[in-house]
């Protein structure tokens, strides 16, 4: 009896960190580095895809990983979250990039037409297209 | 029903920004869930009171990506309507002082269209005038059952009825 009880203990215990790893292991963010599907354009050919046919576009990229490559047009901070605002040739819409708050060391030094390449999800179109949880390539 | 935003349609007496804030919280016994999306675009005209904002329903940052899954593909279907807008106008816009700092009370109505659902809805706001800033805050109250949000028996017990929701949208003027 004594025996029994120690194993309903040990696998309750043991039942309880596999939940738990299981929970944390869905609940953190994925990371778009990690992505084997990832789309590579230029934050102008992104821009200009979406401009196009907003409606094609998002059946392509909405929700994707994408990797953009571009100048800085501006890098804002605010609540301590960086967003990275990508240079092309229409002066009334960009590619907005909100950054990971674990690349706010790396992104202090990036200054405007800087060159970069930044992964992130795209969340489709509003002036702008807008990408979020952007991380800066390796 | 989608806000055409230009640059060419702002004019001088008109604020925007693309960097609006639109929170929501629902509290239930089981379980609390937060939301944030920091990239609402907005226009507020001094002279007419004509106010609109939209944002992109992918842009919901939640602290747990499980309930941002659930949120995208089931409840809103993200994919299928991925904005979410408000059209109307500040009723008395003007008592409001746009030259100099203050703080007044205003009351807007409008029509909501969240899932391509258009509801009228009304509610009051706070705009706040410093530095030739303009900031204006709104506290509402949403039902996801208004918008053909439909949520499962499997959860009715961790999402409310009824969401609060924090708008907070500090302008430039154009």
């Amino acid at each position: 009896m004594k025996k029994t009880l120690i194993w309903i203990l040990v696998i309750g215990v043991m039942a309880a960190l596999i939940f738990m790893v299981w929970y944390r292991s869905v609940s953190k963010h994925d990371d778009p580095l990690d992505s084997k599907d990832k789309v590579i354009l230029t934050a102008e050919e992104l821009f200009k895809l979406y401009q196009t046919n907003e409606d094609s576009a998002n059946k392509l990229y909405l929700d994707k990983t994408i990797s953009i490559t571009g100048s800085i047009k501006g890098i804002e901070l605010n609540d301590n979250r960086y967003t990275i605002t990508f240079n092309t040739t229409d002066s009334n819409g960009a590619v907005i990039c909100e950054m990971d708050t674990m690349e706010n060391i790396r992104l202090k030094t990036l200054q405007p037409n800087a060159n970069v390449n930044v992964v992130g999800f795209c969340n489709g179109f509003l002036m702008d297209v807008q990408l979020d949880r952007c991380k800066l390539a390796k | 029903m989608l806000i055409a935003f230009t640059a060419y349609n702002i004019n001088a007496q008109q604020y925007f920004t693309k960097t609006g804030t639109i929170k929501f919280y629902s509290h239930t016994d089981l379980e609390d869930i937060k939301a944030e999306n920091r990239k609402v675009v907005s226009v507020l005209d001094s002279k007419t009171g004509a106010l609109e904002f939209s944002l992109l329903m992918k842009g919901f940052d939640f602290t747990n990506d499980f309930m941002e899954t659930h949120f995208n593909e089931s409840y809103v279907e993200s994919s299928k309507y991925p904005k979410a807008s408000f059209k109307g106008t500040v009723t008395d816009i003007a008592t409001v002082d746009f030259s100099k700092d203050g703080s007044y009370k205003v009351n807007y109505k409008g029509k909501l269209t969240i899932k391509d659902v258009t509801k009228d809805i009304t509610g009051t706001a706070v705009i706040v005038i410093k530095g030739g800033k303009v900031t204006a805050t709104s506290a509402l109250k949403i039902k996801p059952s208004d918008y053909n949000i439909d949520i499962p028996a499997t959860a009715a017990g961790k999402i409310a009825q009824e969401i609060s929701v924090d708008i907070v949208m500090d302008y430039k003027k154009k």
